[in-house]
């Protein structure tokens, strides 16, 4: 965008935007046309099955559960991370991000190994009665691995550029560590937390390869939206498939608007403290 | 270190917030992930080699790296354009375009492989202008590698576009006045600048492609030898209850990306620091 | 209140990043510390503060040991270099923040915070300026808010880090100013960190100069100006002419021919004579050759060849300027002897 920079040939914008139209604005295109093209009754009446709304109400629970956990346990380790030098902090932080580089299959297959037939912790859960896979704590678990790294590669980076000082300033103030916490901390990393949650909780509504593994695919009871769709598809259910993968691709497309809204808030933070530095 | 765990800091809660997060690792991450690097040492070695040796499964590796590293590799120069175009451009609607980039991203993947099954199957968009000419996109070779590329592509464009701009214009503007044409500039000024984050973009979409379930299994056509990607037969080894198969076949996937990835990561550290 | 650190050690990794250091400031005392980057001047501060820990020795703040003691229950006012305000609080937030956070039963009204925020805006002299953030601020007006925030919580000593580093040279001399008219008012303890040593001596009481972790001296500005303890702190504070010489006999002979032996109380061995450009005299006639002059504001620089050395002589305003080629004579009289080796 410096001025000071040749154009870029219109061959390369239109190529570009051919490009990202082609790929990727074009299959989105394509999907709401074809949920609109069954008229809005139709497409409506989709979420009057008693499955389908089972699969929205078990999604809604998965995510009110795995955001939560994630969400603390990503606020808990981009404290140590960001802010201490301890010994093996590259190791857990490598940990941390290997979620992200194991196949969505791979990341429900672990659960049912653990909890599945001849898993270690099967016996325990079957002494207590508690149904893991197959049920909605395997799908739960799932998610979590699959969201585990959202909120920690949103906020390290940022924290790290902050610095420490005004967590010190508050200190030399008299602040306790809780005080200096909700009032400097968390105000000061505000905008990153919550789009690191929005997209934690955008994958966790979304989330499919992982899930299909633990679910069982028990219709009414263990369907998340992807797979109601994916069992509406395949059961020649297109209109009802299309209208509930509408609903997620909304969700989506909301998200990603979000986000940008919140980069730009984020993005304006840290000028701020370029000119305080 | 003077012996010492951690380095003495006046910040509170270390020690809280330090075993909170080691209870939240060890629990979703570190223990199922040692249950998969075990599972399959039940079958002892030769079991272990029986599961793999079988031709589906050769056939499904085969199929799974190979469309990754092609998909990968479209994905470099075609993330290479977005984000110069993205960068460098002025167009209208150019903050718009921007966004677009990380719809594969946000887009549920089963969402996706039907909205691009919908797109490249005979009867749609695409894939009705080259049905005529007996030319099938979805349920063969190239709709998996359309899924593949969709999946991989915001991964290249936004490793390569923070580098693409922080280069500052002064380096070309100096090869321009010692003489450099435009292309000279690109393969000998701007290439070597960012082909680091070319390489980690190329690592972190083909790891992407590797594992990707949702947005290809739609498209796939799913035929065994064929069209069948490694992750969906692992899939289907435990709907068959062979729990110890699943995990072979999991293991060695994930023993051959991590390689990949390491030895990517290996050359783009030392092109890093050449660059330095 | 009064400061004393006693044997205060510190090591980073393997290096060692204060070697023993012990300081006293009295109460009400301005105590500046000056060293340059890497002296540990920065991580005494913070020691003080409770931002630190020693690995051994003791601080002192009205004769309590801090061992143990928080940096939040010291009851120091720290401004830190960059300042560190709130970035999300406005400037009466950021105040008002000591005095908000402090237990129920010690936390003043929520009008008396309002009365104390206003005093205080109106001592840093930005009454108008309450409900800005500090990026809409500029670099002195942001350091002022910081001091105004620190001096909110009534704090025991004021310990300020570089506080001028960050602004440039017109502010800062302002503010230097300012800030020793607010401690003149205030008669709080203060102990301040800095690398330039004009600000150190004109702003602070006494000055304790750090090297690689070790105090070389602590003075009042005028007895480290008159007779530094160390050649480190003689060229640290001023520009210095050095000459190498032999001591023997009470006698030092200079390694540069042409310059007379002087008195000298150093045992024998190699030493080093310092003096300041200023100090030295010139006489016309003798063994060394003036080979540049120039006109420096009021006095006049002269660069004098003796042997194969440049010597640089500082003359006093009015004085005649010599001769380009003349002969002259060096007359080292003030020379300070420093062991060297």
């Amino acid at each position: 965008m410096n001025p000071r920079f040749p154009p870029v040939p219109i061959v390369a914008v239109l190529a570009a935007l051919a490009a990202l139209g082609g790929l990727v604005l074009l299959p989105v295109a394509a999907l709401f046309a074809e949920a609109a093209g069954q008229g809005l009754g139709r497409a409506l009446a989709a979420f009057d099955d008693p499955d389908s709304l089972a699969a929205i109400r078990l999604t809604l629970l998965v995510a009110a559960i795995s955001v939560p956990v994630n969400t603390l346990g990503g606020l808990a380790a981009s404290w140590c991370i960001a802010r201490f030098r301890f010994t093996g902090r590259g190791v857990l932080l490598t940990f941390i991000e290997l979620p992200l580089s194991v196949s969505p299959v791979i990341s429900g297959l672990v659960w049912v190994l653990l909890f599945g037939a001849q898993g270690w912790f099967a016996p325990a859960v079957d002494r207590l009665g508690v149904q893991v896979i197959f049920a909605t704590p395997g799908l739960v678990l799932a998610t979590l691995f699959v969201t585990f790294p959202f909120v920690v590669r949103q906020l390290v980076p940022l924290m790290q550029a902050q610095g420490s000082e005004e967590e010190e300033a508050a200190l030399t103030l008299g602040a306790s560590p809780w005080r200096m916490f909700w009032h400097v901390t968390l105000p000061n990393v505000r905008w990153a937390l919550l789009q690191g949650v929005l997209l934690l909780n955008a994958r966790a509504m979304g989330e499919f390869g992982a899930v299909t593994v633990v679910s069982g695919r028990i219709r009414g009871q263990t369907l998340t939206m992807p797979l109601q769709i994916e069992a509406l598809y395949n059961d020649f259910q297109a209109p009802a498939a299309f209208a509930m993968a509408g609903l997620l691709a909304l969700l989506a497309l909301v998200t990603l608007a979000a986000r940008a809204w919140l980069e730009w808030h984020t993005r304006r933070g840290t000028d701020k403290t370029m000119a305080t530095a | 270190m003077n012996g010492r765990f951690v380095r003495p800091n006046p910040l509170p809660g270390f020690g809280p917030a330090f075993g909170v997060t080691l209870a939240w690792v060890a629990l979703i991450v570190l223990i199922p992930l040692t249950a998969l690097a075990l599972r399959p040492w039940s079958l002892g070695i030769t079991g272990v080699l029986a599961s793999l040796e079988s031709p589906r499964v050769l056939a499904a590796l085969k199929l799974s790296f190979g469309a990754s590293l092609a998909a990968a590799a479209i994905n470099v120069p075609l993330g290479l354009l977005v984000a110069w175009v993205l960068v460098r451009g002025r167009f209208p609607g150019r903050q718009l375009a921007d966004a677009l980039v990380d719809l594969p991203f946000a887009l549920p993947t089963a969402v996706a492989g039907i909205a691009l099954t919908t797109l490249y199957a005979p009867n749609g968009w695409i894939g009705g202008l080259v049905a005529p000419f007996g030319i099938d996109l979805a349920y063969a070779m190239p709709g998996i590698m359309v899924a593949l590329v969709f999946a991989g592509l915001p991964y290249v464009v936004r490793t390569v576009q923070p580098v693409l701009m922080d280069l500052p214009a002064e380096v070309e503007e100096v090869a321009a006045t010692l003489g450099a044409r435009p292309p000279q500039i690109l393969v000998r000024v701007v290439l070597p600048a960012i082909l680091p984050a070319l390489l980690t973009g190329f690592g972190m979409a083909f790891a992407r492609a590797v594992g990707e379930y949702g947005s290809v299994i739609f498209i796939a056509g799913n035929m065994p030898g064929l069209t069948e990607i490694a992750p969906l037969l692992i899939v289907i080894r435990l709907e068959q209850f062979d729990y110890a198969g699943a995990a072979v076949l999991a293991l060695a996937m994930l023993m051959l990306s991590f390689t990949m990835l390491g030895a990517v990561n290996l050359l783009q550290q030392r092109l890093a620091r050449r660059a330095r | 209140m009064s400061l004393a650190l006693h044997g205060i050690f510190k090591q980073f990794g393997t290096t060692a990043a204060l070697h023993g250091v012990d300081l006293k400031a009295a109460e009400g005392e301005f105590l500046a510390l000056l060293g340059p980057s890497g002296s540990g001047k920065t991580t005494l501060l913070r020691m003080i503060a409770g931002l630190e820990t020693a690995e051994s020795g003791r601080v002192l703040i009205g004769g309590a040991d801090m061992a143990g003691v928080p940096a939040r229950a010291r009851g120091v006012g720290f401004v830190f270099q960059h300042y560190a305000l709130f970035r999300h609080m406005t400037v009466a937030d950021n105040i008002a923040f000591g005095l908000r956070v402090r237990p129920r039963a010690q936390r003043p009204g929520r009008a008396a915070i309002r009365a104390r925020v206003a005093d205080l805006l109106g001592l840093v002299q930005m009454p108008e300026l309450g409900a800005r953030y500090p990026d809409q601020l500029s670099g002195g007006q942001r350091q002022r808010v910081a001091l105004a925030r620190a001096l909110a919580i009534e704090p025991r000593m004021l310990l300020l880090d570089e506080p001028f580093g960050a602004l440039d040279a017109a502010v800062r001399r302002d503010l230097r100013r300012w800030l020793r008219d607010l401690h003149n008012r205030t008669g709080l303890t203060t102990v301040m960190v800095t690398h330039d040593q004009a600000e150190a001596l004109e702003v602070a009481d006494r000055v304790a100069i750090l090297r690689a972790g070790r105090v070389e001296q602590v003075d009042t500005p005028a007895g480290l100006w008159a007779s530094p303890a160390t050649a480190f702190v003689h060229r640290f504070i001023g520009e210095s002419v050095e000459l190498p010489c032999t001591v023997a006999d009470g006698l030092a002979r200079f390694a540069v021919a042409g310059l007379p032996d002087l008195p000298c109380d150093l045992p024998a061995g190699p030493a080093l004579a310092m003096l300041r450009p200023h100090e030295i005299g010139l006489s016309a006639g003798g063994p060394a050759r003036v080979r540049g002059v120039a006109v420096a504001g009021p006095a006049v620089r002269v660069e004098v060849q003796a042997g194969e050395t440049m010597i640089e002589v500082l003359l006093p305003p009015g004085a005649a300027p010599p001769a380009l080629g003349s002969a002259c004579r060096l007359d080292l009289g003030a020379a300070r002897f420093y062991p060297r080796g």
